[in-house]
């Protein structure tokens, strides 16, 4: 009996090395998955609503910090929102060491940092606030988002996504 | 097109198996947040019905989760056995934008030492990362004291210590959704190779595991993990991993302390290793679990000695210390800011056949105005009116007031 276990799993570990060899040669293409940082859609209950940002895919390490844009330079635009009520809460270990939502009226720029880890994917913010009109709106310019990974190194190539219902981790 | 019409065909087939349940399970747990310090008296609403239904060894399940926002999940599963062959299904739905989202179907076949499964399943394109979809084989044997497991992926990876499976999450909210089977790619053929060779034993060393892992890219890695190394020091033991990938290799080197078994304080000891090198800066002594029960009522002391490192998980997960690095990985909430926990809980029988539960968990935080540095206070109830239903209450109190007020009732049939 033991011996047939033993063929059989031998046999499966030549299938294996063979077919992994084959992949060596590179027939086969795997679609690469980029970085994500996901921005949720305005959830509103009655008069208070909140933002989730998320991240998935992050490279090796993970993301360790984030910043969105510099006061006058801002990353996060917003409609419908009472500036004066907007708190970022850090999730999964960041925290919130600096924003600014009153300098310029509709703008607003944060920067967000973990120290003891980095993110693979999950969320890494909750930005709650109180609106003051019927359709909120909180935009984030890609362009103005810097990332760094767990060993301090720029991540440089991922994309923004604003419209996912759904997203993996 | 042909994908949804074959998803909504298995979601009629097994919303039909749930109508003609007999016999079958029913559980209703419904709760309703109020938020008295904001500016809207109902914070949330979440409301999960899950059905369940047995017949000639199979059992059928619905589950339903909805919230104030809308119906969010819609999941429906099936499990048994035909012959040898144990079956699992499952497929998730989020009906509040009406999508098909996942399936999986696993099966699984045990023939003397060796043990077969073949892991399936489909990510829709309403999530991002799909479309996915693809299938793994997996099978595992003993030769003599080693086990020898080997996973071929055709486009999905499955769950086990190197791969976390996959988790839908519904981005508005954050609420997900958790499954084994992990499609990574489309229409793809053979995709990776994994072996794993454990359970071999040296004198020095508890346990040895070796792990080659192969992709459509080429090598990926070879690990070699040595468990419980013996360092001659009976309160020090080593755990050594050994990672080639293409271009690095890594070491790791994880000392650990075998402390003996306390009575009623667990202490939580780790090692700072240097900056640099494999050398030890020393010992610290990250926090320490006070537990004491007697009766159905159990008394707790949690306190974290090494804030910034250490954290106390949130009730879900336990109330315990983890490294904050550890729960991050795990995908466990904690606190961030409180460093000490008192606890109490009680257990009992109420009337009519059904139970009691009561848990308040007092949090105290670094520099904060209240009393003691108290910083929030949690309470959660359950009492049992009959066997059948209970009513459930919750409550956050911090120093700016009632945060947070959760009432609800279960139901089960």
């Amino acid at each position: 009996m033991e011996r047939r276990v033993r063929w059989a799993i031998l046999c499966a570990l030549g299938v294996g090395l063979a077919l992994g060899l084959t992949a060596c040669t590179g027939f086969w293409n795997t679609a690469v998955q980029l970085p994500k940082l996901i921005v949720g859609p305005v959830v509103v209950t009655g008069t208070e609503g909140y933002v989730l940002i998320s991240v998935a895919d992050m490279p090796d390490g993970g993301i360790a910090s984030i910043q969105f844009g510099t006061v006058g330079d801002e990353a996060i635009t917003f409609t419908g929102i009472d500036e004066t009520s907007i708190v970022s809460e850090g999730k999964n270990g960041f925290v919130v060491p600096a924003e600014d939502y009153a300098t310029n009226p509709g703008k607003g720029s944060l920067i967000a940092t973990n120290c003891p880890t980095g993110v693979l994917g999950g969320e890494i913010l909750k930005v709650t606030f109180t609106v003051t009109g019927g359709n909120p709106t909180f935009v984030v310019d890609e362009t103005k988002v810097t990332m760094a990974d767990d060993s301090n190194e720029w991540i440089t190539v991922w994309e923004l996504d604003d419209s996912a219902e759904y997203h993996t981790r | 097109m042909t994908r949804r019409f074959t998803a909504a065909i298995l979601a009629v087939g097994f919303a039909g198996l749930t109508a003609f349940a007999v016999p079958f399970g029913f559980t209703w747990e419904t709760t309703v947040s109020l938020a008295p310090d904001g500016g809207t008296l109902v914070d949330g609403f979440q409301s999960i019905v899950a059905i369940d239904y047995t017949e000639s060894g199979f059992t059928g399940t619905s589950y339903s989760e909805f919230h104030a926002f809308g119906f969010l999940w819609q999941e429906f599963g099936a499990e048994g056995r035909i012959g040898f062959l144990d079956l699992s299904a499952d497929v998730l739905f989020g009906p509040s934008t009406s999508e098909y989202l996942y399936a999986q179907l696993i099966a699984e076949i045990e023939l003397g030492a060796l043990g077969f499964g073949c892991y399936y399943a489909q990510l829709s394109d309403a999530v991002l990362g799909g479309v996915a979809d693809g299938f793994a084989l997996r099978m595992a044997g003993a030769v003599g004291a080693l086990d020898v497991v080997s996973i071929t992926e055709f486009g999905t990876r499955i769950a086990d210590e190197d791969f976390d499976g996959i988790e839908i999450v519904h981005t508005a909210s954050g609420f997900s959704r958790s499954y084994v089977t992990d499609p990574v790619v489309a229409g793809q053929g053979f995709t990776g190779q994994k072996v794993t060779v454990s359970g071999l034993s040296i004198g020095c060393v508890e346990e040895i595991e070796t792990t080659l892992y192969l992709t459509c890219g080429g090598f990926e890695f070879l690990s070699f993990e040595l468990a419980g190394i013996d360092t001659g020091i009976p309160w020090l033991t080593f755990d050594l991993e050994i990672a080639f990938e293409v271009q690095t290799k890594t070491v790791s080197v994880t000392p650990g302390l075998v402390i003996a078994e306390a009575l009623c304080v667990t202490p939580l000891f780790g090692i700072l290793p240097a900056s640099g090198g494999f050398s030890l800066d020393g010992i610290v002594l990250g926090g320490f679990d006070l537990t004491y029960s007697w009766n159905g009522v159990t008394l707790r002391d949690v306190t974290i000695l090494a804030p910034g490192r250490y954290a106390i998980t949130t009730p879900e997960y336990g109330s315990v210390i983890e490294t904050i690095a550890d729960a991050v990985e795990d995908g466990h909430d904690f606190y961030a800011d409180y460093w000490e926990l008192l606890s109490l809980e009680i257990d009992g029988e109420a009337c009519c056949g059904g139970r009691y539960a009561l848990l308040l968990n007092t949090y105290f935080e670094e520099g904060a105005g209240g009393i003691f540095g108290w910083g929030m206070t949690y309470f959660e109830g359950s009492i049992g009116i009959g066997s059948a239903t209970r009513l459930n209450l919750a409550l956050t109190l911090d120093p700016g007031g009632l945060e947070e007020l959760a009432i609800g009732f279960g139901f089960d049939w």
